[in-house]
């Protein structure tokens, strides 16, 4: 498509795929620990989740930073707007849905 | 003839006057079918009129069922409705509801809405519109037919097995459900493609992203959300009837099954719907309350992100309907996180509107007053959904008519009021005249009391612990005041509904007069329409274009912006590109035909004779339906006589596209996606039922010898590689290279099918093998639209008919192709790549 709406609608909404990335990955690492299939004892494995959780959001702040430089230097870009916004929201999504790794143990 | 007016912009495509027979052009192409003929029409905002009107049809007979459940309801022991007959009845409320009111409702507005919003004559499949109405329509009233026969479905709107498998629910109604719910949802995806690649591809020339109606954005995100969230459920539906009809055990604990597969399934997309529902109505807040407040949105930017947030976070909260399921700890504590986050991008809409209204000049008029009603009954059903997130809270009133109340808070005052504020907002735009404003005030009152009297006290009946879905109750139970006012409520609730049916019902027989732009609205579809849509096609340069062009009306009228005539003589618009709106080239639009209408009854015919086990009427029907499709599918993708259209300004765009430039390859794609989403709810079938056994592949059971998978593979592979390399030929060539494809294709699908029956492969033995069989089952769905594709494309080949600038059908047939191949090898690797995680 000739004014690239994949690549910039992919780039304004990342921090929300990352969410969803990082929310899909913490229930299925938790879903599956606690299933004979891939059964392990003392339950999810905290470090891979809280890991997971930080990466998570080490990459909705660099998105964030990096589309708000854009709109500080200038840029009039919706897209540069819905990514920083996105970024915000996604942050405080991650860091929100990410704390039961700390506070819950076990499968029961 | 049209004089010039000096105010006017005189930098404008088209000069004035007008050619003398541009507008009569128009009209004679555009014209809508009078009388019985007007059921052949395709126009969207003729099908969306229709689309509104079943909707609210099927709204009054779901409200009729619910009075009949309050009247059985309002005194303790009370033996009005049987048993039995009550279970169908809340089933049948529910599912109507939900299935043939919320979700049709609201892609019927946005249909009837969205090409005047957009500036577009029409959105790109008007058949497909017309054709997902119909199928509806007409499954939609066969199925609530199914209740005078007694053969209404009666496991609850969410059909939970076991109750609903064969062993609890051996009779039809059940398979009602299945099959006609599922069939229906296949028009919500019809209706979802076409406001996809319509709201991406039709907007105006200069409607940027930036300046598309939030109310436009809503539907692109809801249109999304369809896409990801039904292929769930119609899975879901599939692997249920699969196990009803064929024995496979897939939700049977006894054969390694599981009953959680269809919660997942099904709530999967669920709660993504009340969003889908939720969505919409907000979006038509966001363009209401500007006009009612004189006043620009504020926040606008950070309301289209929070639109977007919504949609996606609504994706992580579907387990917390399953918080007494017996799901882990993490995993409820995530999605109970997840449902608490959701609150905050919702809550950025309500302080948006809020501040709107704050800073704004209210004028206390219906929309206004139904728009208030809205928040108030809407944050209440919020509050209780963050109440009934926090899992403990959950765990006692699950299952309560706590629920039952916060459910009606969140749709009712999420969906209904903002519809009802819809109506009066928008009814002038049908034949220029407003509903009564005094009348509006005693139906507000009647619906915004009667509604808080029916479901303020079931909260309390829900901590008192009053179950949902129970027929009758004992007086020692102390639920009977509180039932009362229940009931009181709802008569008043549907006393206020009926004064609304007969002030609209006048309002419509009315004289019709000039709509003009009775609110002093920013948004296009107030602009002077037509069965053509707009004279000509607006140049936009605004967020809100009637308050900052204020010539722009007249300009438009008199034909002076893009494509004031039709230039090849046949329905056409501009498409647009997705982010600035340029203009990319000339989008010819099909006419108004029956094929839809008979296509549509013959696909309806088929699920439910189908339904009934009357085998042979319903392939009669299945026939008829695809003869159909094929009928209309065939007129399109022609050859015009001209390869450049000029619009005005100089501008000659080029008549259609090719390849992913073209709207239809992306419906296509859309399509591809859905079916793919099906195929991974089947995958994930597998997966879970593998994940629980102890042992996998279970005792008795193998996979295939590796070297078949590898030849299956290969030969899908070779099938791909001939399709594309059918494109570089012509005519006979094409023909012939894809029948080779064709075979190979074929082949793999045999191959692997021999490989699978070779270690004894059987569907009804336990869950493991049905979900395999299932996902074999589904490719061979896929080979079948090939084995119907390909000789379709070899006949227009052979006919001449696929030439470089109407390649549509070879570039569609092309990805399907692809499509199979990529499926049929994704069901390999998950099958192969499962075990050798688990190893």
């Amino acid at each position: 498509m000739d004014d690239q709406f994949f690549r910039r609608a992919t780039r304004a909404s990342l921090p929300f795929l990352i969410w969803a990335a990082h929310f899909g990955f913490s229930y299925i690492v938790a879903a599956a620990q606690c299933t004979p299939g891939a059964w392990r004892p003392e339950g999810p494995n905290p470090w891979l989740l809280g890991g997971a959780t930080l990466l998570a959001m080490a990459a909705c702040a660099w998105i964030g930073i990096v589309a708000g430089k854009r709109l500080r230097a200038g840029s009039t870009e919706f897209m540069d707007y819905v990514a920083a916004a996105s970024a915000v929201l996604a942050f405080v999504a991650v860091a929100w849905t990410g704390i039961p790794v700390l506070l819950v143990t076990g499968c029961a | 003839m049209t004089t010039r007016d000096a105010t006017l912009n005189d930098d404008l495509p088209n000069p004035l006057p007008r050619p003398p027979l541009e507008l009569t052009r128009l009209e004679e192409i555009w014209e809508t079918p009078r009388g019985w003929r007007f059921f052949k029409s395709v126009n969207n905002t003729n099908i969306g009129l229709l689309y509104i009107g079943t909707a609210i049809l099927f709204f009054i007979l779901a409200g009729i069922l619910a009075l009949i459940m309050r009247v059985q309801l309002a005194v303790p022991d009370n033996d009005l409705v049987a048993a039995s007959t009550y279970n169908q009845i809340f089933t049948m409320h529910g599912t109507v509801m939900m299935f043939l009111f919320a979700i049709p409702i609201v892609e019927a507005i946005a249909v009837y809405l969205l090409p005047n919003m957009l500036g577009a004559r029409d959105l790109p499949f008007p058949r497909l519109s017309a054709y997902a109405f119909w199928a509806y329509a007409f499954g939609g009233l066969a199925f609530f037919c199914t209740l005078f026969w007694g053969l209404a479905p009666d496991g609850g709107w969410f059909m939970y097995p076991p109750l609903t498998g064969m062993k609890y629910s051996p009779g039809l109604n059940a398979d009602f459900w299945l099959l006609g719910i599922g069939f229906i949802e296949i028009s919500a995806i019809a209706g979802a493609i076409e406001l996809i690649v319509g709201i991406l591809f039709t907007r105006a020339p200069g409607m940027t992203l930036r300046r598309m109606p939030v109310y436009a954005w809503a539907m692109l995100v809801v249109g999304v959300m369809i896409i990801i969230a039904f292929p769930a459920v119609i899975a879901g539906t599939a692997l249920l009837e699969l196990e009803r009809a064929l024995n496979m055990p897939i939700f049977d604990p006894e054969r390694g099954g599981d009953p959680l597969i269809w919660q997942h399934l099904f709530w999967f997309f669920g709660h993504p719907e009340v969003y889908i529902i939720f969505l919409p109505a907000a979006g038509m807040i966001s363009t209401m309350i500007p006009t009612i407040a004189q006043n620009r949105l504020v926040g606008r930017r950070v309301i289209v992100v929070a639109l977007v947030g919504v949609g996606i976070f609504s994706f992580g909260l579907w387990a917390h309907h399953m918080f007494t399921a017996g799901l882990g700890v993490l995993e409820m504590s995530l999605i109970s996180a997840a449902s608490m986050a959701v609150a905050i991008p919702t809550g950025i809409q309500v302080f948006g509107w809020i501040a709107t209204l704050w800073s704004g000049r209210i004028k206390m008029n219906a929309p206004t007053l139904f728009m208030l009603g809205f928040m108030f009954i809407f944050v209440l059903g919020g509050l209780t959904g963050v109440m009934v997130a926090v899992i403990p809270f959950d765990w006692q009133v699950h299952d309560t008519y706590f629920i039952v109340a916060h459910l009606h808070y969140v749709l009712i005052g999420g969906m209904v009021f903002p519809v009802f504020a819809a109506i009066y907002y928008w009814l002038p735009l049908v034949n220029g005249n407003q509903m009564s404003e005094r009348w509006a005030k005693w139906i507000f009152w009647l619906l915004f009391g009667g509604f808080n009297i029916t479901f303020f006290p079931m909260h309390i009946t829900g901590l008192y612990g009053m179950p949902r879905r129970v027929y009758t109750y004992s007086h020692e139970m102390g639920w009977d005041w509180l039932n009362m006012l229940s009931t009181v409520g709802a008569f008043m609730f549907a006393l206020g509904i009926v004064v609304m049916i007969i002030d609209a019902t006048r309002t419509l027989r009315r004289p019709t007069k000039d709509v003009g732009n009775p609110w002093n609205a920013a948004t296009l579809e107030w602009l002077p329409s037509e069965d053509y849509g707009n004279r000509s096609i607006p140049i936009i340069t605004s967020d809100d274009p009637l308050w900052d062009q204020p010539t722009l009306s007249k300009e438009v009228e008199e034909g002076r912006h893009y494509l004031p005539d039709t230039v090849t003589g046949r329905r056409e618009t501009i498409a647009t590109s997705p982010v600035s709106a340029t203009p990319r080239y000339l989008m010819i639009l099909p006419g108004d035909s029956w094929l839809t209408v008979i296509g549509a009854a013959g696909t309806a015919g088929f699920f439910l004779l189908l339904t009934v086990k009357a085998m042979v009427l319903a392939f009669i029907c299945g026939f008829i339906a695809i003869a159909s499709i094929i009928g209309w599918l065939w007129e399109s993708d022609r050859s015009v006589n001209m390869t450049q259209a000029p619009i005005g300004g100089g501008i000659k765009l080029p008549i259609g596209a090719v390849g992913a430039a073209s709207h239809s390859w992306w419906g296509t794609f859309i399509m591809l996606i859905v079916i793919y989403g099906i195929f991974w709810s089947f995958a994930y079938t597998y997966i879970h039922t593998s994940m629980r056994l102890e042992i996998c592949p279970p005792p008795g059971a193998s996979l295939p010898g590796g070297m078949y998978t590898i030849g299956a593979a290969a030969l899908l592979l070779a099938g791909s590689a001939l399709v594309w390399f059918s494109g570089r030929l012509k005519d006979h060539g094409m023909a012939w290279t894809t029948l080779a494809a064709l075979a190979c294709t074929t082949a793999a699908f045999l191959l692997d099918v021999h490989s699978w029956r070779l270690v004894h492969l059987d569907g009804t033995k336990d869950a493991w093998n049905a979900s395999i069989s299932i996902m074999l089952g589904f490719q061979g769905v896929m080979l079948f639209v090939l084995l119907l594709a390909a000789p379709y494309l070899c006949v227009r080949a052979w006919r001449g008919m696929v030439k470089p600038e109407n390649r549509a059908t070879r570039d569609n047939i092309a990805l399907i192709w692809h499509y199979v191949t990529l499926q049929g090898i994704t069901a390999m690797l998950v099958i192969r790549g499962l075990l050798l995680v688990m190893d």
